[in-house]
């Protein structure tokens, strides 16, 4: 062996040595660190739960959230015996989730619209079925967006609030009323491509409770609409109680919600306890009531990109989620009114929509003092430019309060010349009631 | 040399801290075994105050579950169309509602975003040793459906003539989805096909802790004293998955408990304990 085999053996002896230990170490390094994770020692479930809801909300959600859900669904699994689910917000949105796919794909297949008679509609309404109202009116492609399918066809442009999918003559129709229509049309019917069976299988579990629609009556209350539900017995409804949250929001985030920049806008109260800010050309009013005004200038024509009705409605939605949504209690928002703004040939460029979202409790809806809505919004593109909004935190009571059952709410509204009984949250100076407004 | 020292020092500290923590976990084992074992008995004992028995060949044990993400892939769906009844025309009825017509004429497929499947083959004849269950097998491996396999993991009902329906269960990594099933109709000329596949991919899979078996126990006893229902065995329970999907075609596995009774199936759903109900 020579002298320098001699030299380079203890020196590749010291490598490998050193790389046995290197390994050594890193494996009981390792090894450490699982003992501990598994002894619960170190919490790594917290951190693998952080950097999971991390990757989550990195992954944007591209669909629309429904802005607005049925208060009244009747399903009728025999002819003429119906079960309502009304006035329970529980028992709305589980109804609702096992029916909505079965809307949506009936939305989405629609074609062949064509108008029909009263009766035609009625005929539906009594049959093998299911029925939703929603209080308001909305275009059925944006029911059709919401509900993850798109629709295309004359019927996409026509608006309704009562919508039935009807089984008759081995498949699935859909039918609603048309309030909206100017020529006298207002009942429709189009034929779907849903399976007959899929339908016939989500009827199967509803067992009737006893509830007609007023025409079906033997005698109708005369001049209450047509189409109001009589459920048996009294509705059960919790006691609630509501109080000004605006407060609980805060000024910057009302603030972050229109863009307007906390740091550089100046603010100033004004007698009545009114805290006004102002950023630039935007004006904040926050009123001691829980009232919020917003205004700022309205984009000019071709300024902002116009948004398509969904489009609109998300936006809308998603700035009233921000703020009213963040500080309602046991109550959510619901859009109840959408109004596009054309223009006109003198000022084209005022296209701009209107929004109007109003509180539910519980399935029911909530009607402020002086008839107020939640949260009124204008906006242009996506620039907001006018906003009204009332602070409520509404919370649900443990006792029952005293309701009129259904009928004797009829007979009232019959008494008193007609309309639509609807059962409400009432807030009023002394507490929020229940009670039976006319519509 | 020193640095040889060091880490010859360094991983005796780590020998002996890896000692201590394995020890550690040993004794966690047992006593985390010990203590569930004991609120199992104690949970049992309660549902028998209660007038239920608990039947003592139930297994409580399961692996580990996620909830899934799933989605609807028309490319492979095409492809199992074409499996199954070749060349076909596809018609988009909206909705998410497909439908596929053989070129040859040989049958005709409805697959909705939901999930639920109906499909037709014509000219059909069962042929001598003809084995319905096989058939039926050999045609949900060709729409890519992944089903319970073993015996007695079909319903079959065939007569000698080869006429009768076989019902398959739907399964996702060999576990039961309690609310996915195809039901073959042979039917000489033809044979239909209809249920619910819990779609084509899954997306995403997000592991979940589901709750340990005497939380379902108390959860259940809660779930029909509300009811106000009666039951005075439970002979099984085991963990499942339920399916649920959009009409946009995104699906949803998510465990849930099955449990079997002398008057009925109750689900629970695994990680939340809520009750599911209206399951088909």
């Amino acid at each position: 062996m020579s002298r320098r085999e001699r030299t380079a053996r203890p020196g590749v002896r010291k490598s490998v040595i050193n790389a046995v230990q290197n390994l050594a170490i890193i494996l009981l390094a390792i090894l450490g660190v699982g003992l501990s994770a598994a002894s619960g020692l170190l919490p790594v479930d917290d951190l693998l739960s952080g950097l999971r809801s991390r990757a989550e909300t990195d992954e944007t959600d591209e669909g629309y959230t429904a802005a607005a859900s049925p208060f009244c669904i009747v399903i009728t699994p025999q002819d003429g015996a119906h079960c309502a689910v009304m006035y329970n917000g529980a028992e709305l949105a589980e109804t609702y989730s096992r029916f909505s796919s079965t809307l949506g794909e009936a939305l989405g297949s629609s074609r062949d619209v064509a108008a029909v008679s009263e009766n035609e509609w009625r005929s539906a309404l009594s049959g093998r079925g299911v029925y939703f109202d929603f209080y308001n009116d909305f275009l059925l492609s944006t029911y059709s967006i919401w509900l993850g399918t798109t629709m295309t066809g004359e019927a996409s442009g026509h608006t309704a609030r009562r919508i039935c999918l009807a089984l008759e003559d081995g498949e699935v129709a859909l039918y609603y009323v048309r309030a909206r229509a100017g020529d006298g049309q207002y009942y429709y019917r189009c034929a779907t491509a849903l399976p007959p069976d899929a339908l016939a299988a989500l009827l199967e579990s509803a067992m009737p409770n006893g509830a007609e629609f007023n025409f079906e009556r033997t005698e109708s209350f005369a001049g209450v609409d047509p189409y109001f539900v009589l459920t048996e017995g009294t509705p059960e409804i919790y006691s609630a109680s509501s109080y000004n949250s605006l407060p609980e929001l805060g000024e910057n985030m009302a603030m972050s919600a229109f863009g307007m920049n906390s740091y550089l806008a100046q603010n100033y109260p004004e007698a009545d306890g009114t805290v006004v800010w102002v950023d630039g050309e935007s004006t904040l009013r926050l009123g001691t009531d829980g009232s919020l005004h917003y205004s700022s200038r309205q984009p000019e024509s071709g300024e902002e990109p116009r948004l398509g009705p969904a489009a609109a409605i998300e936006f809308g939605r998603s700035i009233v989620e921000a703020t009213l949504g963040q500080v309602s209690g046991d109550a959510e928002l619901q859009l109840t009114y959408i109004w596009f703004d054309e223009g006109t040939e003198e000022e084209p460029g005022t296209e701009s929509y209107l929004l109007r979202f109003s509180y539910v409790l519980n399935g029911l809806p909530v009607e402020l003092a002086g008839g107020q809505n939640a949260a009124e919004i204008r906006f242009v593109g996506s620039t907001v430019y006018y906003a009204e909004m009332l602070f409520r935190s509404f919370t649900r009571g443990n006792s029952l309060e005293n309701v009129l059952p259904s009928e004797m709410a009829a007979a009232i509204a019959e008494s008193r010349g007609g309309g639509e009984p609807r059962l409400s949250y009432i807030e009023e100076p002394e507490g929020v009631a229940v009670n039976w407004p006319v519509k | 040399m020193d640095t040889v020292k060091a880490k010859n020092f360094i991983i005796i500290v780590l020998l002996l801290m890896d000692g201590i923590l394995l020890a550690l976990f040993a004794a966690d084992s047992v006593r985390a075994g010990t203590a569930e074992s004991a609120a199992l008995t104690g949970a049992i004992e309660v549902l028998n105050e209660s007038g239920i028995s608990v039947s003592e060949s139930i297994d409580f044990s399961h692996g580990a579950m996620s909830v899934y993400s799933t989605a609807r892939d028309e490319q492979l769906e095409r492809q199992h169309v074409t499996a199954l009844m070749g060349e076909s025309e596809y018609s988009d009825q909206g909705g998410s509602i497909i439908t596929y017509s053989a070129v040859d004429g040989g049958g005709e497929a409805t697959f909705r975003g939901v999930g639920g499947i109906q499909v037709q083959l014509m000219d059909w004849s069962p042929g001598e040793d003809f084995d319905a269950e096989a058939a039926a097998r050999e045609m949900a491996a060709d729409l890519g459906i992944e089903v319970l396999t073993g015996n007695g993991t079909a319903q079959v009902n065939v007569n000698e003539n080869g006429r009768g329906t076989v019902v398959l269960f739907c399964a996702h990594e060999g576990v039961l989805i309690i609310n996915c099933r195809l039901i073959f109709t042979f039917d000489e000329p033809s044979i239909i096909i209809e249920g619910t596949r819990p779609l084509d991919t899954v997306v995403s899979g997000t592991a979940v802790d589901v709750l340990d078996a005497p939380t379902v126990l108390m959860r259940f006893l809660e779930h029909i004293r509300e009811l106000g229902q009666v039951c005075s065995q439970i002979s099984s329970a085991d963990i499942a998955y339920y399916f649920t999907a959009t009409a946009a075609g995104d699906g949803t596995l998510q465990p849930v408990w099955r449990i079997s009774t002398d008057t009925g199936t109750f689900y629970l759903n695994a990680v939340t304990g809520a009750a599911e109900e209206n399951i088909a």
